[in-house]
């Protein structure tokens, strides 16, 4: 609290000061016979009471004289002072409202110093706190900083060990990469080549496949022409018995053959002989040639196919030995 | 023969081999055939006139009689036509021949006979040969045989021997005596003539080569004697009529020696007689009995019976002389009077076996013996010129006959039949 002071006002406070004072003096008395605890409402320090000096105490003194010379003025103004009185009453009122106020503001005061003393003890504990919340701090930061340090070193080196790590897992990476690549592509090589041989495999399953078919085919004409032939051929044994039946070689030494060319018609009708490489023997070529007529019609297949094929023509080497 | 009915067990790969070789046309091998014999049909030849000789009869007795053809009888005939457009050839094929005969006999002014006939190849419709020929009455059937060898020699690629002739001797009992005939007659055994007549044995009758004279032996004056006698005059000869054995006279291929066996010189042994000079000239020389010789047909060499080796073999020897070789080596104990066959190919003996005497030929080429006959008894065995046919004499009950064989055995036949006793059958030669 800040006090402003005017003229009247001034006065006022004189006044009030002094009674304040004179007050403080009976107080003191009183206070020194019955001393009575009055609550400060703040815990008086046993440092504070150490420090009170005697100035002080004649400043007190002073005071009190002041006072008694006041207390003549006092009984002059007894009836003043009835008036007074009230007006002390008042004024005590007043007074006692200022001193609660002084008390107050003592109180305040003192609540003050000891909020300030307090407050600057917190405040130098603060402060000291804060010092050493500084030192701390400051170790804090430092131990922070250093910790930092460390730890960006730490970091650093994890930075560079993660760079490294990184670097290395890249080129782990990379290498995984490659090699997953070259996996891949081995991979891919080995797919394509399996996929290749497989094609190959196809086109040589496919190929042997039309080749066992065309070969099949081919097996089939064969067959088909194999059995046109054997038919022909069962036929070739039957023809060749009914001839060498009605071949006559009554009177002919061994060691005569001649070929002849035939001509039959469906059913095995001979139709036409030709001589077409002479034994030499004019008879032998000519009972070579009865033997061929005289065997007709000969024994020929019903397949008019195998028939044109294998036996519309046929030559007859006769060859008895 | 043999080998051309072995069944041909490379005849189904025979037709693959061809059949890969020219697909078009495929050849077919015929390895074997059948021996059947030839089917021909010989049509009763046309006349004028009455004639002394069925010719076309004969003509296919001839050739029935060789085992080479099988006619058909007249009966079973589909026509008779005589000449080649007459021929219905469907109908004779149906009837199964290859050959048919047709022909006609006119008769001529002169009262000879034109036989004129053609023989067509059935299956080819058309003629194989045809001939126009002349006969006088008494050899019409002469002349059929010769027919009949030209139809055999187109058709079986050799000379017939239809026309030629045999001499044989009969025996004729007469009470007690014998009657001895020496006989020639068609190789058929018809149209026989006496050449000589004797109360005396006659053997071994020979033809020379020409065909007009027959040596003989001949017994007529008490000892044996070998004679030559030319058919056509009946003129004999007295060749050999020395001390002892006079025997197996044999001409040479040229008709200029006799080859004989003579025992003058104590033991019988082959001699060659130069007919025209008389110049002896002595072959074998030693203890055992030397005979029955026959020329080779060229004349260089001989081939004789001889028991130098304790039984009678087969022996040949060149007729300049020498010890001679033997022919009939382990070919049984007893192997007689040998011959050559015309062809040289053969050698046909009487070989006595299990069954006793036989007719063989022993093939010269092969050193084989086959035996053609099975009589206990066949006797003189005479080739005919043809080299096909073998004639000899057989016992056929009680009595000797003649009968032919076929070289390869497969044909035989009687001649035909003397009411008395025939034996020592010679074959002549072609007639020219």
């Amino acid at each position: 609290m800040k006090l402003k002071f005017n003229g009247t006002q001034g006065f006022v406070l004189a006044v009030l000061v002094h009674a304040l004072v004179i007050g403080v003096l009976f107080f003191s008395i009183d206070s020194e016979k019955s001393i009575k605890p009055q609550p400060s409402g703040a815990e008086p320090t046993v440092m504070e009471a150490v420090v009170i000096d005697q100035s002080e105490i004649k400043a007190e003194a002073q005071k009190i004289k002041e006072a008694e010379e006041s207390k003549q003025e006092a009984i002059e103004a007894e009836n003043k002072r009835k008036e007074e009185e009230k007006k002390l009453e008042e004024l005590k009122q007043q007074q006692k409202e200022l001193e609660q106020k002084q008390e107050e503001e003592k109180q305040r005061k003192e609540d003050q110093e000891k909020a300030d003393k307090e407050k600057q003890r917190l405040e130098d504990q603060k402060q000291k706190e804060a010092e050493q919340q500084a030192q701390l701090e400051a170790a804090k930061q430092k131990e922070k900083e250093e910790q930092q340090q460390a730890e960006e070193e730490k970091k650093h080196v994890a930075e560079e060990l993660a760079e490294k790590e990184r670097v290395q897992k890249e080129a782990d990476a990379e290498k995984k990469r490659l090699e997953v690549e070259a996996q891949k592509k081995a991979e891919e090589q080995q797919k394509r080549k399996e996929e290749e041989a497989r094609k190959l495999a196809e086109a040589e399953e496919k190929r042997k496949a039309d080749e066992a078919q065309k070969q099949l085919e081919a097996e089939m004409a064969t067959e088909e022409a194999a059995r046109g032939k054997e038919i022909a051929g069962s036929f070739y044994g039957k023809i060749a018995t009914q001839v060498e039946r009605n071949f006559n070689l009554r009177g002919f030494e061994p060691g005569l053959k001649c070929i002849l060319e035939i001509k039959m018609v469906p059913g095995g009708d001979v139709v036409s002989v030709k001589v077409v490489e002479s034994s030499g023997d004019a008879r032998f070529d000519r009972q070579a040639e009865i033997a061929a007529k005289k065997a007709s019609p000969l024994p020929v297949p019903d397949d008019i196919k195998i028939f044109n094929k294998y036996l519309r023509t046929v030559r007859f080497r006769f060859n008895p030995g | 023969m043999k080998k051309r009915f072995y069944i041909s067990l490379t005849m189904a790969s025979l037709f693959l081999i061809k059949s890969a070789i020219a697909e078009e046309v495929m050849t077919i091998e015929i390895t074997k055939g059948v021996e059947h014999a030839i089917p021909i049909a010989i049509v009763p030849f046309q006349s004028s006139g009455e004639l002394s000789e069925n010719t076309s009869q004969i003509i296919s007795d001839d050739l029935e009689s060789s085992g080479y053809f099988k006619t058909l009888p007249v009966a079973d005939m589909p026509a008779q036509p005589h000449d080649l457009s007459g021929i219905m050839f469907d109908d004779w094929k149906r009837m199964g021949m290859d050959n048919l005969v047709v022909g006609k006999v006119e008769n001529t002014a002169a009262g000879a006979h034109a036989i004129e006939f053609r023989l067509a190849d059935v299956y080819k419709g058309s003629q194989l040969t045809g001939l126009k020929v002349m006969a006088k009455p008494n050899n019409l059937r002469f002349v059929a045989h010769q027919i009949a060898d030209v139809i055999y020699e187109e058709l079986i690629g050799e000379p017939g021997a239809f026309a030629t002739r045999i001499a044989y001797v009969t025996v004729k009992k007469i009470g007690t005596k014998k009657r001895y005939q020496l006989e020639m007659a068609d190789a058929d055994g018809s149209n026989p003539v006496i050449l000589l007549e004797s109360s005396h044995p006659i053997l071994s009758p020979v033809w020379s080569p020409n065909g007009r004279q027959v040596a003989y032996v001949s017994f007529e004056k008490g000892n044996s004697a070998i004679y030559v006698q030319t058919i056509t005059t009946g003129r004999r000869q007295i060749v050999s009529s020395g001390q002892g054995i006079n025997s197996s006279p044999a001409w040479s291929p040229d008709g200029s020696k006799l080859a004989m066996t003579l025992s003058k010189d104590g033991n019988p042994e082959i001699y060659i007689k130069n007919l025209s000079s008389n110049q002896l000239t002595r072959i074998t020389n030693n203890s055992a009995i030397d005979t029955e010789a026959s020329f080779s047909p060229d004349g260089g060499s001989l081939v004789f019976t001889s028991d130098r080796g304790g039984k009678p073999q087969i022996y040949q020897a060149p007729v300049s002389g020498g010890k001679g070789r033997r022919l009939t080596v382990g070919m049984g104990e007893y192997n007689a009077g040998a011959s050559f066959s015309p062809d040289g190919k053969v050698l046909t003996m009487v070989h006595r076996g299990d069954a006793g005497y036989q007719i063989a030929v022993l093939d010269l080429d092969y050193q084989q013996l086959n035996i053609l006959t099975d009589g206990h008894l066949d006797e003189s065995p005479s080739f005919a010129p043809n080299s096909k046919m073998i004639i000899y004499s057989t016992i056929q009950g009680g009595r000797s006959e003649l009968a032919a064989v076929s070289v390869d055995g497969k044909i035989q036949k009687r001649l035909a039949v003397h009411r008395s006793e025939v034996r020592e059958p010679a074959w002549g030669p072609f007639v020219k």
